[in-house]
This record gives C-alpha cells, sequence and structure tokens, in this order.
C-alpha cells in the first residue's frame, strides 16, 4: 500500500467517506469529522506512519489537503 | 410541582420568567390546572425523562419542545484520557481570570460563544439577549464570590475558559465553559472538559456534576470521550405569553 493509499484510508475508515470526497474535505465539514472525529483521525495518521503530531499540527489540521503538508513535515511522502 | 420565579431574567431577557420544574407527584390534572396560573411572560417547564407522559399535554397546553437538558458527572476517578487526548490537555494551561480576561471572555460572548442554548435559539428573543444573559450569570457568580472563572491558555493565547462552583460539599459544577472562535475546530476541547477535572481533583473533590443541550451535540461527546457519564434527563418546554 502507498502513503497516500495509507493517507487516504484514515480519512476513509474513520470518516466513512467516499474518495471522491476526500479533496474538498474540511474539518466539519461532514458530521463525523467533529473534535472527537478528528482525534480518531489522528490517532490512525500516528499509527498508520508511525510518527507523533506535535499539538500544532494537530490544531491546524483543517482539511485534507493541509494535512498532506503536515505530513512532509515528518517526512513522510505522499 | 416547584416553581421558581425566575427574576433575573428580567434583567438579562426584559421579560418575567417562572421556571416551574415537573415532579414525579404532579397528575396530568393538577399540571393542567395549576401550569396556567403559574405562566408568566416566558415560562419554562423541566420534566424529568421519566415522565413522558405528560409530553403531549405540554404540547395540548401550548407549550413548545426546545431541548433535552442533561445531567453529567464525573467522579474524579478511573476515566483515564486517551494518548492522543491527554498530549491535547496537557498542552493547555488554567489559571484564574483577571479583569483583562472577563473583559475578552465577554467579547467572545457577545461574538457569538453560545449559539445552541434555548434563548440564542427561540425567534421571540433578540440575537444579543443569549449573551446578555450569560454575560449577566457570569457577572452575578463573581459579584457574590460564588464561583471561579478559569481561563484555558495554549501557548500563552487564551482559546477559552471554564467557570467552576461547589454546589455541595465537594461537589463541582462548572456551569459554562467554551472555547473562543479561533479554537473552536482545533481538537481542544478535550481541555475545556478536562481541566475542571484536574481542579476538582486537586481540591480534593468527590464529583462535578454539569448541565448540557442535546442541541449541542459536539459538547455531548466530548464530555462522555472525558470520563463523564449520564445522569438525567429532562425535556424543557417554553411558552410565551401573558
Amino acid at each position: 500500500m502507498t502513503n497516500l493509499e495509507k493517507y487516504n484510508n484514515a480519512f476513509i475508515e474513520t470518516f466513512g467517506v467516499a474518495e471522491e470526497q476526500l479533496e474538498s474535505l474540511l474539518y466539519q465539514g461532514v458530521p463525523e469529522w467533529d473534535s472527537i472525529g478528528h482525534m480518531q483521525l489522528i490517532a490512525a495518521l500516528e499509527d498508520a506512519f508511525d510518527i507523533m503530531f506535535d499539538t500544532d499540527d494537530i490544531i491546524g489540521f483543517s482539511s485534507y489537503e493541509i494535512g498532506k503538508t503536515y505530513l512532509k513535515k515528518y517526512e513522510v511522502e505522499l | 410541582m416547584k416553581v421558581i420565579d425566575a427574576v433575573w431574567e428580567k434583567r438579562n431577557l426584559g421579560v418575567t420568567c417562572a421556571e416551574i420544574k415537573i415532579e414525579d407527584s404532579d397528575t396530568a390534572e393538577e399540571i393542567r390546572v395549576r401550569l396556567p396560573s403559574e405562566e408568566k411572560q416566558y415560562t419554562v417547564v423541566k420534566i424529568p425523562s421519566r415522565r413522558s407522559d405528560t409530553l403531549f399535554l405540554m404540547s395540548e397546553m401550548g407549550y413548545t419542545f426546545v431541548e433535552t437538558s442533561i445531567r453529567l458527572s464525573h467522579r474524579l476517578k478511573g476515566a483515564e484520557l486517551s494518548g492522543i487526548q491527554k498530549r491535547m490537555s496537557d498542552s493547555v494551561d488554567y489559571s484564574l481570570m483577571d479583569e483583562s480576561d472577563i473583559e475578552e471572555l465577554y467579547s467572545e460572548i457577545r461574538a457569538g460563544l453560545f449559539s445552541t442554548d434555548r434563548v440564542f435559539l427561540d425567534p421571540a428573543f433578540a440575537k444579543g439577549l443569549a449573551a446578555n444573559r450569560y454575560i449577566g450569570w457570569i457577572s452575578d457568580e463573581i459579584n457574590r464570590k460564588t464561583s471561579d472563572i478559569y481561563k484555558l491558555a495554549y501557548k500563552g493565547n487564551s482559546v477559552g475558559f471554564f467557570t467552576f462552583k461547589e454546589i455541595e460539599p465537594n461537589i463541582y459544577y462548572p456551569f459554562l465553559a467554551g472555547l473562543y472562535a479561533n479554537y473552536r475546530s482545533s481538537g481542544l476541547g478535550i481541555a475545556m472538559v478536562h481541566k475542571p477535572v484536574c481542579e476538582a481533583k486537586k481540591r480534593e473533590g468527590k464529583m462535578i456534576q454539569t448541565y448540557m443541550s442535546t442541541n449541542n451535540k459536539g459538547v455531548i461527546t466530548t464530555h462522555l470521550e472525558a470520563g463523564y457519564f449520564l445522569e438525567e434527563l429532562e425535556y424543557i418546554y417554553v411558552k410565551h405569553g401573558k
């Protein structure tokens, strides 16, 4: 599985969204991406890539696209 | 039936107000006869969920269902946060507010910090009135010295607040809490509900009790994630008149 597939799966499995929705997906953009869903997503990404997000990054992780830029910080190439 | 003359709502909302709590011993006939005599310009009726037999009667008497109020408690033991939740909560400090913090809090409230309560959602009330009501409530608590108001700070920036009141020996009631606009979608909500638990433990308390509206699902789930449990449900009906 590629890193992009792992990244996408974290969203799809946490929020139950379709792959076509991912590019425009925002925090609070679907009911499942609420504060609890946010923690579940972060946990799924940390597990998938064996990383630990800084709290600044957890706070700033406000969309699918922005999340990609944060992963680069942790040397995860998508 | 317990009837409270909510005189403070005259200042807050500009109306006379009665808050009425239906009790287990109230029969439907007693409610039908007595309730109209207790009504004011704004009447709020609270019905324990076990008295669901009275719900159709309330509609028949012209009342509108506005929310379910839920009481959540935390026993301060055996409910640990998950790893990420703990990291988020630990990244937030809390301290007693000074005057400038209070002004910042009032400004956030005026800007719409609370938008799911029965007054905010009621078209009979102007939007600013809900904010006045919260500010009046906090001011009263500060003036009477009956509550402490804490600010939440992340890396030196104010991100929210919680109130803290001892309602019975060693039982604490954070009657209001919130995250400021810039931090509402931040994942810091867990700190807002966990810091009162930390403070209660620090004071060697036994329990925290708090109330919230089912109109705010997010804050309920955050409390449940932080180890609070459901204790009681009350249906809330309102009526404007007289």
